[in-house]
């Protein structure tokens, strides 16, 4: 726990510490803030024309959803440099000498960068929380749906995390994990082509939209929370596997 | 304290190492040579339990690496080949990781960083980005990681490297005053290194051992000869002439005044004494007569040589 802890430490202040980490949040809310001012335009046209959208699913959804779109970029670029750079500064010798085992070093990398995509996350709670001062409206949704977000962001960044064991070059580790969080997302899209119904519904449910739907609807399902804490600990485990791997080559 | 069984390395169909034998007794300060690529990172990744061998053990106080690897790896310290340090941390908050990470109790943290920072002499640049400093600090932050944590076992692979002479002259002292409380594993292409400061000498070449024992004892059974260097003021015409009775002198190159001459290994003084008389009552005017022992250079060279041959012919 204590081990966990230490690498937890260095890795989120070599996050945080980094610019790398400030150019991508000033990214994050100038892109948030411009998609805000927008869709806050199109639900003002939208109710005036009696539409009768709740704000909900009229304004924060399409918020979330970019704040969806940007994580899929976002998260393998923190998450790039977590295992890629240990091997190419050689500093991976030094974690694979000292005496913590291969999931201590995991876990406590994926601590991290968990909480250091959650600080970003926060930012984009921000608009809702603005909102609430002018206008009122029901916070049972929207937490339903952060809480969404708050995995969803776990599962990416053990997807990223995963692919930055995979080889010693940042930059092929974050569009793998690009490629991989982009593949996780649009696998519920097939569903609807499917003409068997069995395979419409795996591929249904293998979807992480489909979960964070449920989510985004303020509904609490048990497989939501059962698919993404599942999701996280399978890539976990494959990265543990490959840092075990690099030992035997 | 470090038992190494037929350890073998295989990577694809070559081997890195075959069939490595060698034990370090608690307290030894041994020297690990060989040419590049000889396979000595490779025996030491293994030794701290950064990989696995293909086949074999190793032992390290009594604890096998592969069945608990926790237990060997909180005695050893290790500076591998490329110092590991982190670019983006200073150098004292990178200490307190190392230190961290090998289980150094929370009281004893500020003493050991401490020392560590003054045996390898960078108190001065402890609060300076490791991004910012020379090669040759950095090498000295890879050392101070290895000492950081007070192992038994200190493991340095090519500890020297990039360090100016004034440097490697505090780095042998810094040997020097850790042999004794450390059993020190050093590993090295450079040989006057060892000779400084090992007592026991394991010589590596393509992936096997060719020798292991201390120097004096290597120098002895080393087949490497002797040279006898020697200057004239005249240019010695026929030289084998002077040399054909003198049986232990084995060869001889050079022209006019300037030769080398090879000798037995086992040659004495007497018979140096009487080339050298020979010599001088030929009338050539004898300037320079320098009898050269076998180093370890010398026995180095002959068997990395000699076994290189074998495996070509």
């Amino acid at each position: 726990m204590k081990t966990i802890f230490c690498i937890f430490k260095k890795e989120l202040r070599s996050i945080i510490g980094s610019p790398f980490y400030y150019v991508i949040g000033l990214l994050f809310a100038t892109f948030l803030s411009i998609n805000y001012i927008r869709s806050l335009a199109q639900f003002q046209t939208m109710s005036m024309q009696g539409a009768g959208l709740n704000i909900h699913s009229g304004l924060f959804i399409p918020h979330l959803n970019s704040i969806y779109l940007i994580f899929l970029v976002v998260i393998p670029l923190l998450t790039m440099r977590l295992f890629a750079e240990e091997k190419r500064n050689h500093t991976f010798d030094l974690l694979l000498t000292a005496p913590i085992t291969s999931s201590q070093i995991v876990i406590g990398k994926f601590l991290a960068s968990w909480l250091s995509v959650l600080i970003l996350l926060a930012i984009g709670l921000l608009y809702p929380l603005m909102t609430a001062s002018v206008a009122s409206f029901d916070w049972g949704p929207m937490w339903g749906s952060y809480l969404g977000m708050f995995w969803l962001a776990g599962v990416n960044v053990s997807i990223g995390m995963f692919a930055s064991t995979l080889t010693a070059s940042s930059v092929v580790c974050a569009f793998l994990g690009f490629l991989l969080i982009l593949a996780l997302m649009l696998l519920g899209s097939g569903a609807g082509q499917m003409a068997d119904p069995f395979w419409s519904s795996l591929l249904d449910q293998l979807s992480l939209v489909t979960h964070l739907q449920s989510f985004f609807q303020g509904l609490f399902e048990i497989k939501g929370f059962v698919f993404m804490i599942s999701c996280i600990l399978l890539f976990s485990f494959m990265a543990i596997r490959m840092v075990e791997s690099s030992r035997w080559r | 304290m470090i038992e190494v069984k037929a350890l073998s390395k295989k990577y694809g169909d070559r081997f890195a190492i075959k069939d490595i034998h060698f034990t370090v007794d608690r307290g030894e300060l041994v020297g690990f040579l060989g040419p590049n690529g000889a396979g000595k990172t490779t025996t030491m990744k293994i030794i701290t339990g950064f990989m696995a061998p293909s086949s074999g053990s190793v032992q390290v106080g009594g604890y096998d690496v592969f069945e608990n690897p926790m237990e060997v790896k909180t005695q050893i310290g290790y500076l591998p080949e490329t110092p590991p340090v982190y670019m983006d941390m200073r150098v004292k908050d990178y200490l307190k990781y190392v230190a961290e990470l090998r289980h150094v109790e929370k009281s004893n943290l500020t003493q050991y960083i401490g020392e560590a920072l003054e045996k390898t002499d960078l108190a001065s640049v402890e609060n300076r980005l490791i991004e910012n400093l020379s090669k040759g600090f950095r090498q000295r932050v890879g050392i101070a990681q290895a000492l950081v944590s007070k192992p038994d076992i200190l493991i340095l692979d090519e500890p020297t490297v990039g360090l100016d002479p004034n440097q490697v002259a505090q780095f042998r002292k810094l040997i020097k005053d850790l042999k004794g409380h450390h059993t020190i594993i050093l590993s090295t292409h450079i040989l006057s290194e060892v000779q400084a400061s090992c007592e026991k000498v394991v010589i590596v070449n393509e992936g096997r051992i060719v020798a292991q024992d201390n120097i004096k004892n290597l120098s002895q059974k080393a087949k490497a000869h002797s040279q006898l260097k020697v200057r004239t003021l005249k240019p010695i015409e026929n030289l084998e002439s002077f040399l054909s009775d003198i049986e232990d002198v084995l060869s001889w190159d050079g022209v006019g005044s300037q030769w080398s001459l090879s000798l037995k290994p086992e040659v004495s003084d007497g018979e140096i004494a009487a080339i050298s008389n020979a010599l001088s009552s030929a009338g050539n005017g004898l300037l320079e007569f320098q009898v050269q022992k076998a180093q370890l250079e010398e026995i180095f060279l002959d068997l990395t040589k000699s076994k290189s041959n074998e495996v070509n012919s």
